[in-house]
């Protein structure tokens, strides 16, 4: 239960970071899932989605749901502090002490 | 006035008459028909004129599609030699994206445990 949490709010962290490396442009969800594979190899489309709407709920990233059925996603100008360590954040997301900075 | 003839007199008047008509009517046809020679050879120096301008055109013509085929040829192969060095100089931005925050993931993974693992060694001690 706690490793599901744990790794929940990781994929978050792991979404921003691949969203923030994706910018200015923004990039579609199949890249976000090929990238979150890369770290927890069995990583869902389902789990992704869940993620993201949890995301976009949190007015972190910019979903446009496709009429062909793909997510295009974008990271807002909050997504881009926290991802940045700008601002200070809220739980939910596993983001790391800045360990670059002290 | 009366003029009287007599019948080879008038027979040679007709004679003249008809020979002169034959003249005249000879020299209007020869006339016409150097005309028309002239009018058919000025015509065929036309033809040939025209001729002559409509083979250089197509000369010019083959000249510059030649040209332009060995500038495509060139071009092409700029392309191709172009698409083969693209692999060699560049990256796809998706693979970009996906190794460069792989590899953050990981990083920020080992900072967590860590950070853990330090919380549990004071823990103990």
């Amino acid at each position: 239960m706690l490793d599901q949490k744990a790794r929940r709010e990781f994929l978050r962290w792991i979404i921003l970071l691949t969203l923030n490396n994706a910018r200015p442009a923004g990039c579609y969800e199949e890249l976000v899932l090929m990238t979150a594979q890369g770290y927890y190899q069995d990583a869902t489309a389902h789990e992704l989605r869940r993620e993201l709407d949890y995301l976009y709920d949190r007015k972190l990233v910019e979903l446009r749901k496709e009429p062909s059925g793909r997510w295009f996603c974008d990271l807002t100008r909050y997504g881009v502090d926290v991802v940045e360590y700008t601002v200070d954040c809220d739980p939910g997301i596993a983001r790391p002490v800045n360990y670059c900075h002290g | 006035m009366s003029v009287t003839l007599t019948f080879w007199q008038l027979i040679t008047l007709l004679l003249a008459f008809f020979a002169a008509v034959f003249a005249g009517a000879r020299l209007l046809l020869s006339q016409i028909d150097r005309r028309l020679d002239d009018r058919f050879l000025s015509l065929q120096e036309a033809a040939k004129a025209g001729d002559a301008i409509i083979h250089e055109t197509l000369r010019q013509h083959i000249n510059e599609e030649s040209k332009n085929s060995g500038q495509l040829i060139e071009l092409e192969r700029q392309l191709l030699r172009w698409e083969a060095r693209l692999p060699i100089d560049y990256v796809r931005r998706e693979d970009f994206i996906r190794n460069q925050t792989t590899i953050e993931a990981k990083l920020d993974g080992l900072a967590l445990k860590l950070d853990n693992s330090q919380t549990k060694g004071v823990e103990h001690a």
